[in-house]
């Protein structure tokens, strides 16, 4: 564990509400070395982001995490004060948003806000000047000398999230939390944007935690995927392993819910929905609309378990999981 | 897409170029300090000697804007007067605008106790009608000019307390509060650094218009005997005083009512001009 750059050990998060509390992340672990890129992916609602912000320890209230622990540089973030955590957001662990069109100030050039996060000394103006320019080059923003004078209204929002990107790497972050960076751009920059970040990411041997929903993105960018449902991690593995052979019923659900580029394969949707966030029973969340499930699903907590070296999962019959892999899919089908 | 995006808009904010209303308000009140410094030398009266041949004359050549009951020249009044309710006016609201500032987005982005603290003070000052208590608090202290400045102070700060914290409280549940805390800033230095900023146009246009409100404010005081005393030029003290001649000499309080009007009118331009300079464009 200690060769880790960040440890996350059985974290949740709840929100109280009227109707009742919202479980949004329950009995979340994962861990990322330096240079290693680790995926969170899942559908809408399943505490990826949720699990992002209470490691950056910035959910908004009434969200708060009520147990767990984060462990980065060996300090439990969760027990420190608000001071600490300004020491290590940011130079320590940072975190790149969704959304690059609200993430920017709107009234601040580019310039200064690139420049503000500089870490000190910043020099004299012209130095400050010739650093941000570097910086926007090297996270791939075209005409970056000119682009540094602009505000972020006049930028594209492909521009926008690589001035982020240029912005939280100023600071040198260990670790770098991208919240699905890309799910506001057009799909041509898309590929663009996480083509960079996984460049930049080599070159800089961050660890970095990719939360997405894109499998594509997955397959190709990251060395490990920890795959979410109901604000639980249900499988975690090398990510050629989980796409060659994955070990829960939902992992499989996902790859099988994924077009093809020829349209070959008929797409398999997953039946039914999310549970309901508001109390989520004992047992398996994806008993409900798995085509594997049994009474046994449903009695008491399940664990994530190894089921191979580096493989865990979260579910009882992890070694039937896509065994009949081809006749299950035409089952539904009738 | 984007080359086409960078041919059409070149990334250039506009520099250089000066609102219309800075360069009209700043215009009309730079004329009015360079001729209130400048007085001594443009009016041959002085604005406190009395001359008892020339009472209540009307406006002519001789005396633009006429003379009063103990025939001064009220042109010349008007102008050394000038100094007087400008420093106050100018003087008086600084104090309330910084703290202000301070305290309505420390209320907004802190919340919590900071908030009720902070608000609920708010309130309570709101409740009593700003003359009323401005009054008292110089009734307490004693008339005079500093006792003014104290007194304004003291109760002008809820607006722009009010103002800001609305502004904060819409801005920092933006995303841009929360990639900046995820950069490490403290929360003072995104408070005084983006929020602020951010939410100081529309506290900076009221600005304008509270030196207006404070200069009035000034001259009620003296009105009601608490302000600056006679025999200075002070305008409102000139508009009470000329209250009594105003069936047969209406330039008493007129001219000094006018020039109260001049000022309010740049200030307004100003900050109209700074308005439109502070807001970022196609927003």
């Amino acid at each position: 564990m200690t060769d880790l750059a960040l440890a996350v050990e059985r974290l949740s998060v709840e929100i109280p509400t009227r109707r009742g509390v919202v479980r949004a992340v329950r009995d979340v672990s994962f861990g990322v070395s330096p240079g290693e890129a680790v995926a969170l992916v899942g559908e809408s609602g399943s505490g990826k982001t949720m699990t992002c912000r209470a490691i950056m320890r910035l959910l908004h209230p009434p969200a708060r995490i009520t147990g767990g622990a984060i462990w980065f540089q060996g300090r439990d973030l969760v027990m420190l004060a608000e001071p600490d955590l300004e020491q290590i957001r940011g130079s320590g662990i940072a975190m790149v948003f969704q959304d690059p069109m609200s993430a920017l100030n709107p009234v601040l050039t580019i310039e200064r806000q690139v420049a503000e996060a500089l870490p000190p000394p910043a020099g004299p103006r012209a130095e400050r000047r010739r650093r941000v320019v570097g910086l926007l080059r090297q996270v791939g923003l075209p005409d970056a000398e000119q682009r540094a004078r602009a505000y972020p209204h006049q930028l594209s929002g492909g521009q926008r999230q690589r001035v982020m990107l240029a912005i939280v790497l100023a600071r040198r972050p260990t670790v770098l939390l991208a919240d699905e960076p890309t799910t506001a751009l057009d799909v041509t920059i898309q590929a663009q944007i996480l083509a960079d970040l996984g460049r930049l990411q080599q070159q800089l041997s961050m660890a970095l935690v990719l939360v997405t929903h894109d499998l594509g993105v997955v397959r190709r960018t990251v060395h490990r995927v920890a795959v979410m449902y109901a604000g639980q991690v249900v499988e975690l593995a090398p990510t050629r392993e989980l796409f060659a052979h994955p070990r829960h019923p939902y992992t499989l659900g996902l790859l099988d819910s994924v077009p093809s580029v020829d349209c070959t394969v008929p797409l398999m949707p997953i039946l039914g929905t999310p549970p309901d966030p508001v109390g989520i029973g004992a047992g398996c969340a994806f008993a409900p609309r798995c085509p594997l499930a049994s009474a046994e699903c449903l009695r008491g907590e399940i664990p994530l378990a190894a089921v191979a070296p580096g493989r865990w999962s979260r579910c009882i019959k992890a070694e039937r999981v896509g065994s009949d892999r081809g006749a299950a899919p035409a089952a539904q089908r009738s | 897409m984007t080359t086409l995006a960078n041919d059409l808009a070149p990334a250039r904010p506009t520099r250089g170029r000066v609102p219309l209303g800075i360069a009209a308000g700043g215009g009309m009140l730079l004329a009015m300090l360079a001729a209130a410094a400048l007085a001594p030398a443009l009016v041959p009266y002085n604005p406190a000697t009395q001359n008892l041949n020339t009472m209540l004359l009307p406006p002519s050549s001789a005396h633009w804007f006429g003379t009063d009951n103990y025939g001064r020249d009220v042109f010349t009044r008007v102008l050394y007067g000038s100094a007087i309710d400008l420093r106050i006016g100018v003087l008086a609201v600084i104090f309330p605008f910084v703290f202000g500032g301070i305290a309505g987005a420390a209320a907004g982005d802190f919340g919590g106790w900071v908030d009720v603290v902070v608000m609920r003070t708010v309130d309570v000052m709101t409740a009593v009608p700003f003359m009323v208590l401005v009054i008292a608090i110089v009734a307490f202290l004693g008339p005079g000019e500093t006792n003014i400045l104290i007194a304004i102070g003291l109760v002008d700060w809820i607006v722009f307390a009010r103002l800001v914290r609305g502004e904060v409280l819409r801005d920092k549940n933006l995303e841009y509060v929360a990639a900046l805390r995820a950069l490490g800033f403290s929360r003072w230095r995104i408070i005084l650094r983006h929020l602020l900023p951010n939410a100081i146009p529309p506290a900076v246009v009221f600005l304008a218009s509270d030196i207006v409100l404070v200069i009035l404010t000034t001259a009620a005081l003296g009105f009601l005997g608490l302000g600056v005393r006679p025999p200075a030029p002070e305008w409102g003290l000139m508009i009470s005083e000329g209250r009594m001649f105003l069936y047969n000499a209406w330039w008493l309080a007129a001219m000094p009512g006018f020039a109260c009007m001049y000022a309010g009118i740049a200030f307004i331009l100003i900050g109209d001009g700074l308005a439109d300079l502070l807001r970022v464009r196609g927003q």
